[in-house]
């Protein structure tokens, strides 16, 4: 695995190109991530809420009719069996901790398909702070049911209503929410994007979904070690999970379309 | 020294700067639009390369970004019409946009490219100080372009004192804790701000932008500042007449009163 270095480098890609109006926002989170998270304090309430709240661990189940079709042993790893039916939670109630240290009272995301919308609606919700999710006005029309989830959960759901109306609008919105609210707001970020320390901090905060990977696995099969961890679904969630595996990061910055 | 630094060795007052995308309203008004700037008595013309997600600009800036590229505007074309403008201006240009179009473009090539079609400098709000210092310091000074960084309200003495010592040309002062084009009028609060970096007698001249749009708060930047850089508005005009020299004649009228 490559670890990111002091800069928020994963080798040649990562860093932290944002606007300098951003700077203090992503300063201030980058100085005390980790110091936060190594607190015994904070284990204990994350470790807690991951158990009581989100429901974990999720069990590992063997799919034996999946196993005999391909001829291998597959486990499926239960993660739609958390609480708001993903593994976006986990970094939701992570980084909710971390927001509430750094003494914010006013939370921002965006969301795609709705799920880490609605995981950070219920963490919001959970801790009683204000929470606005950007939304892609396509994807608002698309994903109705977790756009009702949000509202539900007391979240305002923003459309973003530029380019193409979806997830890069929606997180082009939320920054910009982040720019004109930089003393107040925390920015919920559900994927490993974004700028350091985002990336790091979200691994971190799944990295419980291979942890328990191992030990469930050995109590399986004696081997703590799968041959091959394959992960579907969102795929800018995917290599979160597999954190202590060996893996190689993407994470440049977010290219999007320019002349030239 | 390029035209960006001697303009501010024979002017260090009311210096104004005004911003325009690339590309809108029409794909070939580039060049209507800078001599028109310079014969309405602007100071310093900033180019905006039309990007999709114009991070630090608001809604005004983005969508004329949209229609340019939607218009056909490229980095190409636009390094054309450049290069066909400095042969008859001598007005300091500077190009605008976001670190990823220069990536895209390759970063060596894109600030050859810039130097060759006589751009003086850069605005690029999303390169760090750090990226710039380590990768690319060296070539754009060699290549005698003046980068001009940003400073915030928010930003801590230390670090302005850094982006001091590494601009050239200006330093730009965002106004308040925002996105361009977002407020009308400036507030005590921001006052203060200009106040408390004036006292800090940096060694680089300082325009504010962002919220400034109109003779008041244009005169009241000026008092603060060693000038003003105006965007949203100017996009605004263009987009209620499109008659670029007739717009621009009266836009640039209304700033200086």
């Amino acid at each position: 695995m490559i670890a990111v270095d002091e800069r928020g480098y994963y080798g040649e890609f990562g860093g932290a190109y944002i606007p300098e109006m951003l700077w203090p926002n992503v300063q201030e989170l980058r100085e005390n991530y980790l110091k936060f998270m190594a607190e015994p304090d904070f284990q204990r309430e994350f470790q807690s809420l991951l158990r009581d709240y989100v429901g974990r661990p999720t069990p590992l189940y063997l799919a034996k009719r999946l196993s005999e079709h391909f001829g291998v042993t597959i486990y499926l790893k239960r993660e739609d069996l958390c609480h708001t039916g993903a593994h976006k939670i986990n970094n939701t109630v992570g980084q909710i901790l971390m927001a509430k240290r750094l003494g914010k009272t006013r939370i921002i995301a965006e969301t795609g398909a709705g799920q880490h919308g609605v995981a950070t609606a219920t963490v919001c919700a959970l801790m009683g702070l204000e929470c606005i999710v950007y939304m892609g006005e396509v994807d608002i029309e698309r994903q109705a049911p977790n756009v009702a989830r949000m509202k539900m959960l007391g979240a305002e759901v923003r459309p973003a209503t530029s380019g193409s109306q979806t997830l890069k609008d929606a997180t082009n919105e939320a920054i910009r929410d982040w720019i004109n609210n930089p003393v107040d707001t925390h920015y919920i970020i559900g994927s490993v994007v974004g700028p350091h320390p985002y990336p790091d901090m979200v691994a971190r905060f799944q990295s419980v979904i291979s942890e328990e990977i191992k030990w469930q696995l050995e109590e399986h099969t004696g081997k703590d070690y799968p041959d091959a961890v394959i992960a579907c679904g969102v795929v800018a969630a995917t290599p979160q999970e597999l954190l202590p595996f060996p893996q190689r990061y993407p994470g440049a910055p977010d290219r999007g379309r320019s002349g030239g | 020294m390029n035209r960006i630094e001697q303009l501010f060795q024979r002017k260090d007052k009311n210096v104004l700067n005004i911003y325009f995308t690339a590309g809108y309203p029409g794909l070939n008004d580039t060049e209507d639009i800078i001599l028109s700037l310079e014969k309405a008595g602007v100071d310093l013309v900033e180019v905006g390369m039309p990007y999709s997600d114009p991070l630090a600009d608001g809604p005004t800036i983005q969508e004329s970004g949209t229609a340019a590229l939607e218009n056909g505007m490229t980095l190409q074309l636009l390094f054309e019409q450049l290069a066909a403008v400095r042969k008859k201006t001598e007005m300091p240009l500077i190009m605008m946009g976001y670190f990823n179009q220069v990536m895209q473009y390759g970063e060596k090539a894109f600030f050859e490219k810039v130097a060759e079609v006589g751009v003086d400098g850069l605005i690029l709000p999303d390169l760090p100080l750090f990226e710039y210092e380590n990768h690319y310091k060296d070539l754009v000074e060699s290549l005698g372009l003046a980068v001009s960084f940003l400073i915030t309200p928010q930003t801590e003495p230390e670090r302005i004192r850094k982006i001091d010592d590494l601009t050239h040309g200006f330093i730009y002062m965002v106004s308040s804790s925002s996105i361009t084009g977002a407020k009308s009028e400036i507030t005590d609060t921001q006052i203060a701000y200009f106040n408390r970096i004036n006292d800090m007698h940096l060694k680089h001249k300082r325009l504010i932008g962002f919220g400034i749009s109109n003779q008041q708060t244009f005169e009241t930047a000026c008092q603060y500042a060693n000038g003003a850089i105006i965007g949203s508005a100017y996009i605004k005009a263009l987009k209620n007449n499109p008659n670029v020299a007739e717009c621009t004649a009266e836009f640039v009228k209304m700033v200086k009163g």
